[in-house]
């Protein structure tokens, strides 16, 4: 395993690069903190073409979306608009000005109304029955 | 409902006929549209609850957000496999996108059918598409073993539920959801159905005892098959739980007792498992037994707090995991490994790698206006009220995952650099996308809470 | 083998069957069935290779002792009861004598050692028509006995399921596990015989209508042992994306073509309160689930660039699919959303 994490030791020095690459501060370790940074580089091995080339190699405004430039680009515009502006901003507005969710005000406008109507009737406010029960007319009990 | 089953299944041939070089354009692009698209039902305007209905298939308050959750998550994977798929051949990576597609169409038919027995069909149909995913491209060996377990430990506990529900169906005569209340008088009050209707549910969530396919499949998965599988597929087992325990209601009162005190262990157990964790994708997905763990507790005790906060948590978990496993994947990417001691101090490589790591660690910990926090205090306060020595568990759990999630985040940002790490390769514009199509939602979630709060109140 | 040969006994064959299925007294049945038997012996042998000799007589063996049986009891029953009816059987020692001799002619455990190692000596079509042809004419006389001793039924049914599971678990060679395969089937055949025959014939056909292409990949391939699976990938593409999904139908996973007569069975079952039977079934079905799932592992899913343990061959050029495996391998994986013709036309 730690064999293999040597290939991520292979950095030449910065103004050499053609990928960015994140880099440690190299300067000399602060003896109080105890710090693990490296104080000297490793010697880089020789490329021998078969590591994987970064993509900032090929193009320094990588996107991360494809090796070719233009594609890279235009894929990020797509993912953007689609992503952002529409899933995001449209779908945030329409679920923000959704009309009457679950029918909560509905229903709150409808109480309302009911309270008005049952104290001009001058009826009790709650009642057990929504339905006066002596104006259900029921169907005679079957006779056995 | 078709008018997002068909696009759904339309990106099959999308998938298949576009040209090789722009073939993760048009799949990203109309996924999207579709995910934006199935907004549209959150818009309910029915007394019931129940909208968009058709023969077999409707939403309603429960299951929209999460067939949402669904559909968003298909661009997200799009986006996030992208890198992971790039040495794959041509034809293994339409596959792949396939695969994920299939996904997304059992997932939104499981979620949206109003009939027990499609809804099991289509729940055991996600399990192909995910076993491939996961023993196809994952990257060790064990990912075979990893999906016998999922494979295994799913079957044995569903097939009960199969015969549950064909017993249910033989003495009732029905098994639509629409109409339970007016059938489910007659359904037999035994110990063993309700059992068999739970337990497929109790391991898919997974409850804590059942759980150990879970971090298996999530560590050898690949980044896809982990997102969908800590975002979704672990929520078709608390959706399911929510249908069946209005079915089966009276029994459940006493036989609840066992599950609900496991289940509040395993908030513990797991936080502790978490906090000695040294690989960080085990790490999360222990997390989201854990969290699991409070939303089968908020289910079995059947208060519409309960369902709600179940529900508040599911989604808020949903976009957290999945973004906390696209941050572990973006390392695991550059450093080639999961363990986070040879992964630590990455803030003064990744500075705003840092941010998003903070911010997915305090939804994860559940801080204050997020929804996860909603969802977890709904969820503490119904169990208070079910008993009160609950709060000595639910309390404690609470501490132990703030504790993990922060030495998460400081293990893994803060610190010194471990020496072999020197250079990476910097984040690029499509990582930073995907973390922010997850950060997103989240926070405008906190505007409009009512839309995930909503069922059975 | 002379062609004008290999005709005679294919003819020979088929009307041996055709004989048993048209007869309704036992003494026409059992001379229907020694006609098969004598006519795939030298199909069986005609590979001149020690293993083919050796599984035609070990097929003959088994197959003249059942044989002798059936007729045995066909006499005792005449003897008791005076006639030869094949449907009018009333006593129980003819019957369950008769039972499990049949089972015996179809492999079915706890009779069923013989079938793997037949199999394993034949070349993979011979194979086929051994395990869904010659199954037809004892299939369809115990299709007949289905009403008289439950017992024995349910007791050969479950046994095979397990029995099933539990054989293929060890075996490296596909044909032998090609075989357990069938000895499962056919115990979920026999366990909803006596509820349900219609369910039983259905599961027959769809039964059929799985295993015909993965004996037609395994032979198109030549694919004797687990070892050689992999090559698939390389032949057929295709086929190999497809084999996953071919294997789970026949492990009877939800949303494909073998889980039709698992969900009848159960629902059969469950209609007529036998949960535990149901559930039991069900369980012990996951036996054989699991040595199919380790096919497809090995088959598609550890393919290159991941390791594998097989050395590639040297002829690349992809194989043609035949017509045959083209038209079949549909019905076989995505019959499902079809249950309700499927269960109109059959039950």
């Amino acid at each position: 395993m730690l064999t293999r994490l040597s290939r991520f030791g292979l950095s030449l020095p910065r103004t050499l690069v053609g990928p960015p690459a994140r880099f440690v501060s190299q300067s000399k370790p602060n003896e109080n903190v105890g710090s693990t940074a490296m104080t000297e580089l490793r010697p880089g091995q020789p490329m021998t073409g078969h590591e994987e080339v970064s993509e900032y190699t090929k193009n320094p405004d990588y996107y991360g979306f494809s090796s070719d430039p233009d594609v890279d680009k235009s894929n990020m515009k797509l993912a953007f608009f689609f992503g952002v502006s529409m899933a995001l901003v449209l779908g945030s507005t329409f679920v923000a000005y959704i009309p009457d969710y679950g029918m909560r005000e509905w229903a709150r406008r409808e109480a309302e109304r009911l309270i008005v109507q049952r104290e001009k009737a001058g009826l009790p406010l709650m009642d057990e029955n929504y339905y006066d029960p002596s104006k259900i007319i029921l169907p005679p009990p079957k006779e056995e | 409902m078709m008018k997002i089953l068909t696009p759904t299944l339309m990106l099959i041939p999308l998938t298949w006929l576009s040209s090789f070089s722009h073939l993760w354009r048009p799949t990203l692009s109309y996924s999207f549209i579709i995910s934006t698209l199935s907004l549209t039902w959150i818009k309910n305007m029915s007394e019931t609850g129940w909208t968009s209905l058709g023969l077999y298939m409707a939403t309603d308050t429960l299951s929209t957000p999460l067939i949402i959750l669904t559909c968003w998550l298909l661009p997200l994977m799009i986006l996030a496999s992208q890198d992971h798929m790039k040495t794959e051949s041509q034809t293994r990576q339409r596959l792949y996108i396939t695969l994920l597609i299939f996904l997304q169409l059992f997932l939104i038919s499981a979620f949206s059918s109003t009939e027990l027995i499609m809804f099991y069909i289509m729940f055991e149909a996600t399990l192909i598409p995910t076993l491939m995913i996961i023993t196809r491209w994952g990257n060790q060996l064990e990912r075979l073993s990893a999906g016998t377990y999922l494979l295994f430990y799913t079957l044995i506990s569903s097939l009960p539920l199969l015969v549950a529900l064909l017993m249910i169906q033989t003495n009732t005569g029905s098994l639509s959801l629409t109409s339970a209340q007016f059938y489910f008088s007659l359904i037999p009050q035994h110990n063993f159905l309700w059992l068999a209707c739970f337990l497929a549910f109790l391991v898919k969530m997974p409850l804590y005892g059942l759980h150990l396919w879970l971090p298996k499949a999530h560590v050898e998965a690949p980044i896809a098959g982990s997102m969908i599988l800590a975002a979704v597929l672990l929520k078709l087992g608390g959706y399911g739980m929510t249908r069946i325990s209005t079915i089966v209601d009276p029994i459940s009162k006493n036989m609840t007792y066992p599950f609900i005190t496991l289940a509040l262990w395993g908030v513990i157990m797991t936080g502790l498992v978490c906090l000695q964790q040294m690989d960080l994708k085990s790490l999360i997905a222990y997390s989201s037994v854990g969290h699991m763990g409070l939303v089968v507790g908020g289910v079995l005790t059947q208060t519409s707090w309960g369902y709600s906060g179940a529900l508040i948590l599911m989604i808020a978990h949903g976009l957290t995991s999945s973004a906390l496993f696209c941050l572990a994947n973006i390392n695991y990417e550059r450093t080639h490994s999961r363990i986070m001691y040879l992964t630590r101090g990455l803030q003064i490589i990744f500075p705003l790698m840092a941010i998003w790591w903070l911010s997915f660690t305090l939804a994860n910990l559940a801080l204050p206006p997020l929804p996860n926090m909603m969802g977890e205090l709904t969820i503490i306060v119904c169990m208070f009220n079910w008993s009160w020595w609950t709060i000595i568990f639910t309390g404690l759990g609470t501490l132990i995952t703030a504790a993990y999630s922060l030495h998460m985040f400081t293990t893994t940002q803060r610190g010194a650099l471990p020496p072999h790490i020197t250079s990476l390769t910097p984040m690029n514009i499509k990582e930073h996308l995907l973390i922010i199509l997850h950060l997103l939602p989240l926070l405008l979630l906190i505007l409009k809470p009512e839309i995930i709060t909503c069922w059975s109140s | 083998m002379n062609p004008i040969t290999l005709s005679m006994f294919t003819t020979a064959l088929l009307s041996g069957t055709l004989i048993t299925l048209s007869s309704t007294n036992w003494l026409m049945a059992w001379m229907g069935l020694e006609i098969n038997t004598m006519a795939i012996i030298p199909i069986i042998a005609r590979k001149h290779h020690p293993r083919a000799t050796e599984a035609a007589t070990k097929y003959f063996l088994i197959q003249a002792p059942a044989a002798a049986t059936i007729l045995f009891c066909a006499i005792t029953n005449a003897w008791m009861t005076g006639q030869w009816e094949i449907n009018q059987m009333s006593t129980d020692l003819p019957i369950i004598l008769i039972l499990i001799s049949l089972a015996f002619k179809m492999g079915m455990a706890p009779v069923h050692s013989w079938l793997p190692d037949v199999l394993q000596g034949l070349d993979l079509m011979t194979g086929l028509v051994l395990s869904t042809w010659q199954k037809l004419a004892p299939f369809y006389l115990i299709l007949q006995l289905h009403s008289t001793h439950s017992l024995t039924l349910i007791l050969l049914g479950t046994m095979s399921i397990l029995v099933g599971g539990w054989g293929g678990l060890n075996q490296t060679q596909t044909r032998k596990i090609l075989a357990y395969s069938s000895i499962t089937h056919m115990g979920w055949m026999l366990v909803i015989l006596q509820f349900s025959p219609e369910l039983t014939l259905m599961t027959f056909t769809l039964y059929v209508t799985m295993t015909l292409p993965v004996f037609m990949i395994l032979h198109q391939n030549n694919t004797l042992s687990i070892n050689k699976l992999p090559i698939l990938a390389t032949h057929t593409p295709t086929i190999s994306a497809l084999i996953p999904l071919l294997l789970l139908s026949l492990g009877g996973l939800p949303p494909l073509t073998g889980f039709i007569p698992k969900w009848l069975i159960i629902q059969k079952m469950s209609h007529l309160g036998l949960f535990g039977l149901a559930t039991i079934t069900a369980l012990s079905g996951l036996f054989s689930l699991y040595f199919y799932l380790r096919l497809s592992y090995i088959s598609s899913i550890t393919m290159s660039p991941s390791s594998n343990l097989t050395t590639a061959t040297w002829r690349l050029t992809p194989n043609s699919i035949p017509l045959g495996l083209k038209t079949t391998i549909v019905p076989s994986m995505m019959l499902l959303p079809l249950t309700p013709m499927i269960n109109s036309l059959l039950l």
